[in-house]
């Protein structure tokens, strides 16, 4: 790849990342990305620099606002306190991240949403799958119907030709139940995790759990967690252990009530 | 003070933090940025808020407009005669202002080893959520060169942190 290429294809990285390239062009680089190993990882490389960004700029946030400022505006300190809370992006992509959860973790959820996105097509026509990407599972699909009711380590059957297994079920820092899974198709395998927030399943991170083999098919590594699932475990998940089996079963048959409910 | 200045001036409350962290992005220090923020709200207080028209670019313009023509000059003779802003902002900050990994220093040094002009559009787009044309009306530059300069400020920034070591054409990437 020449310099001018790599600038190119930075350049093009970046505004897909944004969701700024032209449909077409983010439809030929989706292609690209799925083909070419190097260029999907420096899509991470770039995506990581919004990262890094992210906490700089919540660490300048975390600096008292200056007295002098405030007294212009006729406010007392603790009023911008309260909302100085940083108002990420509310677009494209990030439009996902509007959650009472970390910096940190909208961090590594954004890397398992752009893998998500980059391997949406391998499943897209598949109506199940349709979930993990929708941030909301419909509470009438097989997916939720795993996730209420399935314990970990128990394979079910999402669709024809599609199998999910869940690996951990985890309470986060609010003490809603959390859930990580694995999906098994003819695309992509993937990871993700979706938190029972409100009375339904949230997928709140997607990542590509397999390396793709040179004849182009997807190899089914079991223990292969993308970095960006485990970054959001450990972003997501409170004070308390993973449940066990036993653990598991009773908090599906009191229909996943929290203990201090 | 009639009811709807109070609305905007609300509106400006908000978004005080926002035009902090663009404020930083211009200067780079944090004595200086909270320098051109007040000089921002005492700019949009004395010319007022005018009606209709998203508060944040607007402010966003004020901001850089008083950077380019008054503060940034000052700030370069000021830099010149004294000790550089750095070491003075690292000592008062200290470990107190560290937020989890990351200290004032290091977000300043980081920051740095980008242009003033990449800083600014990384800044709005990655931090503020500004759509490219909304960032290229608000810096006054066309949208092409604010999809360039974004480009080279998070691979300049994914270079800081380590994250280039990975060639273009990597062993599985040919």
């Amino acid at each position: 790849m020449t310099e001018i290429e790599d600038s190119t294809d930075d350049i093009a990285l970046s505004a897909y990342i944004d969701g700024e390239l032209p449909r077409e062009d983010a439809q030929a680089l989706k292609e690209r990305l799925l083909k070419e190993p190097a260029l999907a990882r420096r899509l991470e490389v770039l995506r990581g620099a919004d990262d890094d960004a992210l906490r700089m700029y919540a660490a300048i946030d975390r600096q008292a606002m200056p007295q002098a400022v405030l007294d212009l505006l006729g406010q007392e300190s603790t009023t911008v306190k309260d909302s100085n809370v940083i108002a990420f992006p509310k677009r494209g992509i990030q439009q996902f991240f509007q959650m009472p959860v970390a910096i940190a973790a909208s961090v590594a959820l954004l890397a398992g949403l752009l893998l998500g996105d980059i391997v949406r097509e391998s499943n897209q026509a598949n109506p199940e799958l349709t979930g993990l990407y929708a941030g909301q599972v419909a509470a009438d699909s097989n997916l939720h119907r795993i996730l209420e009711n399935g314990t970990s380590s128990q394979a079910a059957s999402l669709s024809d030709g599609v199998n999910a297994e869940l690996l951990l079920t985890f309470q986060d820092r609010d003490g809603d139940y959390c859930r990580q899974l694995r999906v098994d198709g003819s695309g992509a395998p993937l990871q993700g995790i979706a938190c029972r927030r409100g009375g339904s399943w949230q997928v709140e991170a997607v990542g590509i759990a397999g390396a793709r083999s040179p004849d182009g098919s997807y190899q089914q590594a079991s223990g292969d967690t993308p970095a960006s699932i485990d970054s959001a475990i450990d972003s997501l998940i409170g004070a308390l252990p993973p449940l066990d089996l036993e653990e598991e079963i009773n908090v599906i048959s009191r229909g996943w009530k929290k203990l201090d409910d | 003070m009639d009811h709807k200045l109070n609305h905007r001036q609300d509106e400006l409350v908000e978004i005080l933090p926002n035009i902090r962290r663009f404020a930083y992005s211009l200067t780079s220090n944090m004595a200086d940025a909270d320098d051109l923020l007040q000089s921002t709200v005492e700019r949009v207080l004395e010319r007022g808020l005018p009606d209709d028209v998203p508060l944040m670019p607007w402010c966003v313009r004020v901001c850089r407009n008083l950077w380019i023509d008054e503060i940034r000059s000052q700030k370069v003779r000021r830099d010149a005669a004294s000790e550089p802003a750095v070491v003075g902002e690292q000592v008062l900050m200290g470990e107190q202002q560290v937020l989890g990994e990351i200290s004032l220093g290091e977000v300043q040094d980081a920051l740095r080893t980008m242009t003033e002009d990449q800083r600014a559009v990384l800044e709005l787009i990655a931090i503020e959520g500004f759509s490219y044309k909304e960032a290229a009306e608000a810096l006054d530059i066309p949208v092409g060169t604010v999809m360039s300069r974004l480009a080279r400020a998070r691979s300049t920034l994914a270079e800081r942190s380590g994250q280039n070591e990975v060639p273009a054409d990597g062993p599985d990437g040919a």
